[in-house]
């Protein structure tokens, strides 16, 4: 048993910086691949073709069909537009009303904080997951809803994340130079405070990325997000599922895309994190 | 003096609580205000009558929406105290009866859930933080990594396929036996598994540090026995307060798990509402979730206080 040794560093840092190159190497092909899809697709993905329905692999269709008879392959590259770009969409939205609405409270402190932090507790008084629910339930399911449905229910978790890490700027001796020598408000923020949280927030994004490709898919999955006949990971599952006993193979692919890119984005945001946060661990 | 301490923290928690319900029964009323169509009219739609000026107006004064805000949230706060949600716009049945007979297929699940990820995962941890940097830490590290990263229904789905289609072992669907909840509870508690027995793997190797260790180890007590009655009893607490938070995110995230698996609980019914706007059923869903979610994390932080005194005193009393 060798509970107390000293972990060696230097052999783990190496390959890290490795594995930290890997996925996001991964990551990068799989969004380049989204960007190119409409280019490089071999079939037209909502192109039903019933003669052809659970066809096999073939030259025409790489991966088969699905069971309209579309072309697996297209639909998954057109899929990483779907998912990926929303989860993005919904992770730059919520950051950037968090980081506005962390750095405000923070710096202003007083009733404003005050009042905002009662907010805090009867939102986060919410598993965010309910909250989603219920808002979709309101707004009435589609793509556009789950974005705004996801972000209304994620912003406060943020915030409050971007207001402690701004308290403990406002502490920091470079921050209250600054101050006392006068710099302006706006100049503050910009050169002092957001350089001061830039790594924390990349670090945040990285990791809660992969949580929202799965609440995004699973949504989709659910019915409540993108609607047929768009190609969406969650909903080609969906739909993969009606055939499960007869044709599993049409679930392995679109899954195991969600799983590998949600992988990949969690080791990138924990190794991220390690860089810039070593004493974790 | 320490008792003092307590008492105090406890009534203070609870002085707080009546505001923090009222503050999200008046979200859970305004939710449903937002709701971009007229509720009198989905009313209407769903009962098949047309939707004229007069059946809207009628309709209106029936559900109580001509009234000003105010009072028709006192309205609602008063009958919901007494579990009087309205009727679903589409069984016609009020609402908290049927919430109230599914809540136990859901609890059911999620506490088995809950069970399964404990049994699991103090093991798992705990060998992970004896053997830190051996072969069990790192495959504990991966599978966390893996169960974490692995949607749900795709968790689900491998397990249907191998364990239903291809052995034949486990039923895909419905409620029964205990061979119905093992597949369920193996895809809901996945993630659970995954961070607390990193936790409890962190928390171990931490309280190595602490001179208590020091002190047992001084005394000629081997690892082992330093490791499972000293330090494993002090790192459970941070355990015990992840399962109660978790609980609640467990309660909500076995929406998915319902559906795929046709588990007669609260979570179908969810979507099933959803799906047909049944705005009294989400409103009371959610009301319920959250007051058990408050509910549950005040009785893990009283109860985690209670056990570790310390706590007390770092936040001053």
């Amino acid at each position: 048993m060798n509970v107390w040794a000293a972990p060696r560093h230097a052999l783990r840092r190496k390959r890290d910086v490795s594995i930290l190159i890997g996925c996001g190497l991964i990551l990068s092909l799989i969004a380049i691949a989204g960007a190119l899809a409409p280019w490089i697709v071999p079939n037209d993905p909502n192109q039903v073709d019933m003669m052809n329905k659970f066809a096999p692999a073939s030259l025409q269709y790489p991966l088969g069909t699905d069971h309209l008879g579309r072309c697996t392959l297209s639909r998954l590259l057109m899929g990483i537009r779907t998912s990926l770009a929303i989860s993005a969409t919904v992770i730059v939205s919520t950051l950037f009303i968090g980081a506005i609405a962390g750095t405000i409270t923070a710096l202003r402190g007083g009733w404003l904080d005050a009042v905002f932090m009662r907010i805090c507790d009867i939102l986060l008084a919410f598993p965010t997951l309910v909250l989603a629910f219920a808002l979709l339930g309101i707004f009435g399911p589609g793509t556009a809803n789950l974005i705004l449905a996801l972000v209304l229910s994620q912003w406060v978790y943020y915030s409050r994340m971007v207001r402690s890490m701004v308290l403990k700027v406002k502490v920091r001796l470079y921050y209250q130079s600054a101050r006392v020598a006068g710099t302006r408000r706006w100049a503050l923020v910009w050169r002092h405070v957001l350089p001061g949280i830039s790594a924390q927030l990349l670090v945040l994004a990285t990791l809660e990325f992969g949580s929202v490709i799965l609440e995004v898919t699973g949504l989709s999955f659910l019915g409540l997000g993108v609607q047929a006949p768009t190609a969406e990971w969650g909903m080609m599952m969906n739909e993969a599922r009606q055939h499960l006993r007869q044709h599993p193979e049409l679930m392995w692919l679109p899954g195991l895309a969600v799983f590998a890119v949600v992988t990949c984005s969690n080791v990138l945001g924990e190794k991220l994190r390690d860089h810039f946060d070593p004493k974790e661990r | 003096m320490m008792d003092r301490q307590l008492l105090v923290y406890v009534r203070n928690r609870l002085l707080g609580l009546p505001l923090i319900l009222l503050g999200i029964s008046l979200l859970a009323f305004i939710l449903v205000r937002l709701v971009p169509v007229e509720p009198a009219e989905v009313a209407l739609r769903m009962s098949n009558v047309p939707p004229t000026e007069e059946a809207i107006a009628s309709m209106r004064k029936e559900l109580g929406t001509d009234r000003p805000l105010a009072v028709q949230y006192a309205d609602w706060l008063w009958k919901a105290l007494r579990f009087d949600f309205g009727n679903s716009f589409v069984g016609k049945t009020p609402v908290w009866e049927d919430i109230r007979d599914k809540f136990p297929a859901t609890l059911l699940l999620a506490g088995s859930a809950i069970l399964l990820s404990l049994v699991v995962s103090i093991p798992l941890g705990a060998l992970a933080a004896m053997h830190k940097g051996g072969w069990i830490d790192r495959l504990s590290r991966t599978l966390s990594l893996l169960g974490t990263s692995m949607p749900r229904y795709w968790l689900a789905f491998l397990l249907v396929y191998a364990f239903s289609v291809k052995l034949d072992w486990f039923p895909t669907q419905g409620r029964g036996g205990w061979q119905h909840l093992v597949l369920p509870s193996i895809t809901l508690a996945a993630a659970n598994i995954a961070t607390l027995s990193r936790l409890l793997r962190t928390t171990m190797l931490e309280n190595m540090k602490e001179p208590y260790v020091l002190y047992a180890r001084a005394r000629g007590l081997s690892d082992t026995a330093v490791l499972f009655r000293h330090v494993l009893p002090n790192s459970l607490l941070p355990l015990v307060t992840s399962v109660g938070v978790s609980f609640g995110y467990l309660l909500a995230g076995t929406v998915i798990v319902e559906q795929i698996f046709s588990w007669p609980g609260l979570g179908r019914f969810l979507i099933e509402s959803i799906l047909n706007r049944d705005y009294p059923v989400i409103q009371c869903y959610v009301l319920l979730m959250a007051v058990v979610f408050v509910l549950t994390n005040l009785a893990v932080d009283l109860a985690g206080r209670m056990l570790d005194p310390r706590l007390l005193r770092k936040e001053g009393g």
